[in-house]
């Protein structure tokens, strides 16, 4: 079955205040979702609440076709999720972690699927070492990682290549790419327009909360036959509108 | 869907984590000799305890005391860090399971039922406020603070004078606003509640209600314990508004509340603890000047803060101030188990620490 993400009205409040909120939006996997929008678009918050780390203040959201209301960890299980890298354990190894990612789903690591990408992450060499002792770019290999050894088919990456070297960020897209076209359905959020017209099949673009612009497969594949072009109307689009 | 057991839920994730602290505890030759000084106050909490027999029973105000620390304890430690987990940590999706949530408060409560009896009944049988090293430590404590305060405003107007001279004047730093000042700064950090939540709030009142009557019958005992309570009502308001935003609150129970009704909130919540505490404690003093278990109670509660400190806290080697600040409550727990001429070492610890936690924040943001 292809892994799906319906949502339906959804609103997420914080501290009262209405920051995100999505009438409608319908992801069809295996496919590369990219989010992009200016800092403080609602992109994260979006993200966090559809991957069960914020409650919904209102609508729904179905994964594949199963409508979670707003059943928090029902969003947490199902979907996978990167954590921000500031949260991971420092005391904790590479390979405690990753155990206890798997653990709720008690899902055996998928080893063959995954190698391609624990392999462009270079994670091998570290799985022993503790996560307090890595550079930022290292604990976010490991997030990515993570957000995948669950085994979950719908997967969430907020901002995934940030730290990443650019051996490391080519071969990692180059990863996910593949197992979006295999079996995943990959939902990022990006500030890198050259990503995200490079490698997402479709995407958003958020601006105040909302989606102020829907890029289908043909808008994003006449965006890479004239990348300057779309890189200009995109910024057009992000930079904020002064008050008449 | 498979759900996770309760043991392979948070407190799983916990036991990990406490094992692996454990293991990088004695790895490391800074926090063995932490661990050892621990010892040594152990060895004096012991033979205190065996060399007196029990005091009173536990006094009813300082049961209602230990009620009141267990609601906070619980209310606040339980909800904040389960929030905390669900919407940032890797630990999420077990945070989030009720299974495990439920099993999660079930711990808190049975540790903070132990902490708070074992607390109360320490403190019960020892009086407080009358032990002169209780002072000493009390006084060394705000020396070390004070000097530290005025290291690091030395340090940050040195600091401000260099940089002006190479940043345009737009991008100079302008003075912190009153409530972003120093003062904000060190209590944010030392106090261990940022946003008190609904059940916290109503054991505040449970406390309240304890204060009133013990309060009153401290005043009539003794005319200077109303007084000590007097100025210390005075205080409070400096703790309440400092650790409430200056804008509209965001976040926590105060989100989206008047900055005006979160700090009369807090002040509430602040006073009604305080006079609580003073008063039961003052009562008991009236009742209790034996004053035998002070240094047993206070090195319980020092140890228990220190091996807190040494398990939970970030053991990140890269954040080397943390090592200070373990000596430094190993030292309390030293001078409170009957050590007092080590606490002249407790002010300079204090100083050092205060200082490079001002400097490394200015670090920080500059």
């Amino acid at each position: 079955m292809s892994p799906s993400l319906r949502l339906e009205g959804v609103e997420v409040a914080l501290g009262g205040r209405t920051i995100v909120s999505v009438a409608n939006m319908a992801l069809e996997g295996p496919t590369w979702i990219g989010v992009i929008g200016a800092n403080g678009s609602g992109k994260t918050t979006l993200l966090r609440a559809l991957a069960g780390r914020l409650p919904l203040a209102a609508g729904g959201i179905a994964i594949d076709d199963h409508a979670s209301a707003d059943d928090r960890f029902a969003r947490a299980l199902e979907i996978g999720f990167a954590p921000e890298i500031a949260t991971l354990p420092p005391e904790l190894t590479g390979r405690d972690l990753l155990s206890l990612v798997a653990r709720p789903r008690a899902a055996a690591i998928d080893d063959q699927m995954l190698a391609p990408l624990r392999v462009a992450l270079g994670l091998d060499t570290f799985w022993h070492r503790r996560v307090g002792t890595w550079s930022a770019g290292m604990r976010q290999r490991l997030a990515v990682y993570a957000a995948f050894v669950g085994g979950q088919r719908i997967v969430i990456l907020d901002e995934p290549f940030n730290w990443l070297d650019p051996v490391s960020s080519f071969d990692a897209r180059r990863a996910i790419a593949d197992l979006a076209r295999r079996s995943h359905l990959v939902v990022t959020a990006l500030h890198d327009i050259a990503t995200f017209i490079h490698q997402c099949d479709s995407g958003y673009l958020l601006a105040g909360g909302r989606v102020r612009l829907t890029l289908d497969a043909a808008a994003i594949s006449r965006g890479r036959d004239d990348f300057p072009s779309f890189e200009r109307q995109l910024i057009a689009e992000l930079r904020p509108q002064s008050p008449a | 869907m498979n759900r996770p057991g309760i043991w392979d839920g948070l407190i799983g994730f916990d036991i990990l984590r406490a094992r692996r602290s454990c293991e990088t505890v004695l790895a490391r030759w800074q926090d063995r000799l932490v661990l050892l000084l621990m010892a040594i106050v152990a060895i004096f909490a012991v033979a205190s305890a065996l060399d007196r027999p029990p005091g009173l029973a536990v006094a009813p105000a300082w049961a209602a005391l230990a009620a009141l620390f267990l609601g906070i304890l619980v209310a606040a430690a339980h909800d904040r860090r389960l929030e905390s987990l669900s919407c940032r940590s890797i630990a999420a999706p077990l945070a989030l399971a009720p299974s495990a949530r439920a099993a999660h408060l079930a711990a808190f409560s049975i540790l903070a039922l132990i902490l708070a009896l074992a607390s109360a009944r320490a403190a019960a049988m020892s009086g407080l406020f009358a032990w002169p090293g209780l002072a000493l430590i009390l006084g060394g404590w705000a020396a070390g603070t004070l000097i530290g305060a005025a290291g690091a405003a030395l340090w940050r107007r040195r600091r401000r004078s260099s940089s002006a001279a190479t940043l345009s004047p737009a991008l100079r730093p302008g003075a912190a606003p009153a409530s972003e000042g120093l003062l904000a700064i060190t209590l944010r950090t030392q106090l261990p509640f940022r946003e008190p939540q609904p059940a916290l709030l109503a054991a505040f009142l449970l406390g309240a209600a304890q204060a009133a009557g013990a309060g009153i019958w401290a005043h009539w005992l003794n005319p200077f314990a109303g007084g000590v309570v007097a100025v210390t009502m005075a205080l409070v308001p400096l703790f309440a508004v400092a650790r409430v935003p200056a804008g509209p609150c965001r976040f926590g129970t105060f989100a989206g509340v008047p900055t005006a009704h979160a700090i009369a909130a807090h002040l509430a919540a602040l006073s009604a603890v305080t006079l609580g505490a003073l008063a039961g404690a003052l009562v008991h003093f009236r009742a209790n000047p034996g004053l035998v278990w002070l240094e047993l109670g206070c090195g319980l509660v020092a140890l228990a803060a220190v091996a807190f400190r040494v398990l939970h806290y970030r053991l990140d080697p890269k954040l080397r101030a943390d090592r200070l600040m373990q000596l430094q409550i190993a030292l309390l727990a030293m001078a409170a188990a009957g050590l007092p001429p080590l606490a002249p070492l407790l002010v300079a610890f204090r100083a050092v620490v205060l200082y490079r936690a001002n400097r490394n924040a200015m670090w920080a943001v500059s």
